[in-house]
């Protein structure tokens, strides 16, 4: 009696352990594969979506990892829609970054389907479920709506329209993104807005597609991982001696900036200055007046003037978009638990590559450069970081699914001695670049970055 | 009965040690010094009656009643393939990488000679230990070892003493160790002008040829005249080595990125590193009871725990020189062995092994993937008159190593390797 209780109590205790806790949404067959997002689906890099970084978008990476054939996205040549930012000179400091000459194409318009990556640069949750590309191009995403969604439907419409399999998502950077980049809190998804957007949106994916696997990811909290905020320090720096220029109090020199509302004041402790003010710097913005007969500032012509509002984060609106994001990963986690969906912890790759993320020989860091993480506009992420973005994906995938994707290798970047290196860089003739630039605005903005 | 349980009590004695034993490997030892010795599975520390005693047990020199010289080498070629780990960000999906094809040839001499009824002295000439693993170009994994050669070449003049009744034996001799280190690796870097990952210099890690001392002695007894004991200790041993870091920088194509790596490359500069080699204890029991029958079993103790990391000073810039951890620990080898008298000319010997490997999963990296070891043999001896000629074939099998995701330099995946060795020796007796 007594062991057959115990046998029982056992019985009862395998058959626990057995069925797992966590029954995911759907299948992964990845036989009709689409992925929804914003620029990080789309593979945009160093400001640029251009076909060289598009076939490392972690859309694409998903699909040759799993086998999803014939996956189509909307292509553009180089140097792609927004010219890519380049290198020009990496000796001298600070480093010199330039657009490419010329713009791209669309090279896929005339495909007679919907594509697989129906990522929009620029898309925050709301979009995925009213942009269709019809709209005038009033702001960036609906510029890119144009030629990818090409008005045949929103993003989750022409997913449902291919009869997915498996649908990969990635949103909601976008909804906290404006307001870091733009430098304002104001610029925030509320809260209520993104989980009606969400839910809405998974909602229309989940009826559409009852047996298709699907799979989302968290937000990045840690705005301090972005280089676009994080190089630019928020005080004067010497340029002959690269070091910060102290004042009488000891304490080195806070620079000038809007704080809010017209209220002028230097920069408390824990601000952020963004990437694109370095610019402005460099003519005397932000540089307290008093420095204005100082050499070598007195060179410069606009000490006195304050950076504005939109160049800066204060400690507060930092603290402001920190919770606001932890609020969007509360409803992300919300939304994909009540619908089996698992979320892969983008989150936590972020927070990693911040730490320093050993890679082989590699060190992954959030420098600006020369971290291997971002790209060179200082938070969209190279084809190596894209490929780290999607092995978080395919873990997910297939931790929630037991599939066994294989991560993809940063290997795959390593160029051994010997081989010619370009790695599926088209080698772009000189009459095809001279063709390229006649259709090219001539574009001269220059990009100096503070230091790496 | 009560004669047959005493005359097998060694053997279940040493099995039972074997069992008990926390076992476990080899290292870059090498133990084919003789291909009599190879032919019975390394099995050769009771038997000992050719002059590779003076590795295997010197004490075994003294029951050579003659004069002999013997000469000979063993050809070791290795097969491996390395599999990248699918959960390592950066060996997921690598397949087929392996070793350049090497053959490598450790050779051995040997020359005895009595002197008097009761003592005999010799010499010997072989290569304790040796380790190559040079990858092939495009090796994934040369950021931690794109090549290792480890040299060694021992000089043992030896002594020994048995009793007028052959019963007890004791030898001993001073050993002369020489050695040389090579350790190739790349640097590895990100190029931001690209995003791809270059090869972008070589550490080329040469040392001259150092030297050490050390010992070793035997003990063998022959209860009986089926029944034979022996004991063999060779003592651990250290080489300080000196050398050159020789620093080459490969030009990308990209002149900016050049020219930051040019700027952060350690110069070219003298080294220095050490290694300890552990020492080994021979317990060994051999048995003729069976007619035209040796047969022999050995456990060998390894004190590879003195392996306890690879420093690497780099005397110019010592912060470009590294240290690995190794922390080995020591391990047991089990070698049964057998020789058939087939005709007066011709025997026909059969060897087995097992080298526990004591690497701990933390210090299996390309530089020295080892594994448990198998190993089964079969040799053939020839003698007639003053003429002895031994050739063996040895096939050695190291059991699937993977890394379990722990490696301290993110270098993770499964690596295979088999080994086929042939030894061969010719004798004259005098």
């Amino acid at each position: 009696m007594r062991i057959r209780s115990v046998a029982r109590f056992a019985a009862v205790l395998l058959t626990a352990v057995a069925v797992p806790a966590f029954a995911a949404h759907g299948t992964a067959d990845f036989t009709r594969f689409v992925a929804l997002g914003d620029s990080y689906g789309a593979g945009l890099e160093s400001g640029s979506l251009n076909e060289h970084h598009q076939q490392f978008s972690w859309p694409a990476v998903i699909a040759r990892q799993a086998g999803a054939p014939d996956f189509q996205q909307p292509l553009v040549s180089f140097p792609g829609i927004g010219p890519e930012l380049q290198i020009i000179d990496l000796i001298h400091y600070p480093p010199t970054i330039l657009p490419a000459e010329g713009t791209g194409q669309p090279l896929n318009l005339n495909l007679a389907r919907p594509y697989n990556n129906l990522s929009i640069p620029g898309a925050n949750v709301a979009d995925l479920t009213t942009l269709t590309g019809a709209q005038p191009p009033t702001n960036t995403q609906k510029l890119f709506a144009q030629f990818i969604l090409r008005g045949l439907g929103t993003e989750v419409q022409q997913a449902l329209a291919q009869t997915p399999t498996f649908i990969a998502i990635w949103i909601g950077g976008n909804d906290a993104l404006g307001a870091v980049l733009g430098g304002t809190p104001a610029a925030l998804t509320p809260v209520d807005a993104f989980r009606t957007a969400y839910n809405a949106m998974l909602d229309q994916l989940t009826a559409g597609a009852p047996t298709a696997g699907i799979v989302v990811g968290n937000i990045p909290n840690n705005v301090l991982a972005l280089p676009y905020i994080t190089t630019v320090p928020p005080v004067l720096i010497d340029p002959a001696t690269q070091k910060p220029v102290i004042g009488p109090d000891g304490k080195p020199v806070a620079l000038v900036a809007d704080l809010g509302g017209g209220n002028i004041g230097q920069l408390p402790a824990g601000s952020f200055v963004l990437l694109p003010a370095a610019s402005k710097i460099a003519q005397g913005f932000g540089i307290p007046g008093i420095l204005k007969a100082i050499p070598p500032f007195n060179q410069l012509p606009h000490v006195g003037e304050p950076l504005a509002d939109t160049d800066v984060l204060t400690p507060d609106e930092v603290a402001t978009i920190t919770q606001r994001v932890n609020d969007f990963n509360a409803v992300i986690q919300d939304a994909a638990s009540s619908r089996d969906i698992p979320v892969a912890d983008i989150k936590g790759l972020f927070d990693r590559v911040v730490a320093g993320e050993q890679v082989g020989p590699l060190d992954i860091n959030s420098s600006f450069i020369t971290g291997g993480f971002f790209s060179l506009d200082g938070f969209h992420l190279t084809d190596i970081g894209y490929t780290m973005f999607a092995d978080e994906y395919i873990k997910a995938i297939n931790h929630a699914y037991k599939t066994s994707i294989a991560l993809a290798p940063i290997s795959d970047f390593y160029v051994p001695l010997g081989s010619t290196g370009s790695m599926g860089m088209p080698v772009i003739s000189p009459e095809a670049a001279q063709e390229m630039l006649m259709f090219a605005p001539q574009t001269h903005k220059r990009l100096r970055a503070a230091g790496h | 009965m009560r004669a047959t349980s005493s005359r097998f009590l060694p053997l279940v004695f040493l099995v039972i040690l074997m069992i008990s034993s926390a076992a476990y490997g080899s290292g870059f030892a090498l133990f084919e010094h003789g291909a009599k010795a190879v032919g019975m599975g390394g099995a050769f520390a009771a038997t000992a009656d050719d002059p590779s005693a003076i590795f295997y047990n010197v004490a075994g020199i003294a029951q050579q009643r003659h004069g002999e010289l013997l000469v000979g080498g063993t050809a070791i070629t290795f097969q491996n393939n390395f599999t990248g780990d699918s959960n390592d960000l950066w060996t997921a999906g690598v397949t087929g990488q392996k070793y350049r094809a090497h053959v490598f040839i450790p050779p051995n001499a040997y020359a005895v000679m009595p002197i008097g009824s009761n003592i005999t002295v010799g010499v010997g000439v072989f290569t304790p230990f040796g380790l190559r693993t040079n990858w092939e170009p495009g090796w994934v994994g040369s950021y931690v070892s794109n090549d290792a050669n480890i040299k060694t070449v021992s000089i043992e003049p030896a002594i020994a003493w048995q009793t007028s009744d052959g019963r007890i034996a004791i030898g001993a001799g001073p050993e002369y160790r020489r050695g040389r280190v090579i350790l190739s690796r790349d640097t590895l870097a990100d190029n931001p002008f690209n995003g791809r990952v270059y090869d972008v210099a070589n550490s080329y890690l040469s040392s001259d040829w150092d030297n050490s001392w050390g010992w070793n002695a035997g003990v063998l007894f022959k209860p009986s005249p089926t029944w034979r004991f022996g004991v063999s200790y060779r003592s651990p041993m250290t080489i300080d080595f000196k050398g050159t870091a020789t620093i080459t920088q490969h030009p990308t194509g990209n002149a900016q990125f050049d020219a930051i790596v040019a700027s952060q490359l350690p110069p070219t500069q003298p080294v220095a590193t050490s290694i300890e080699f552990p020492d080994f204890l021979y317990l060994a029991v051999a048995t003729s009871a069976i007619e035209k029958w040796d047969i022999e079993f050995d456990v060998v103790r390894n004190n590879w725990s003195r392996f306890k990391q690879l420093k690497v000073d780099l005397l110019t810039t010592p912060a470009a020189g590294f240290t690995r951890v190794e922390d080995w620990k020591d391990t047991y080898s089990y070698r049964l062995g057998a020789n058939r008298h087939v005709t007066p000319d011709w025997d026909i010997r059969f060897g087995a092994l097992y080298d526990k490997n004591p690497e701990p999963i933390t210090a299996v990296t390309p530089l020295l993937p080892d594994a448990d070891r198998e190993g089964a043999t079969l040799g053939i001896g020839w003698h007639h008159g003053p003429l002895l000629f031994d050739i063996t074939e040895f096939m050695l099998h190291f059991k699937r190593r993977g890394t379990n995701g722990q490696n301290p330099e993110g270098f993770n995946g499964t690596y295979k390797t088999d080994a086929n060795l042939v030894s061969l020796n010719l004798g004259y007796r005098f």
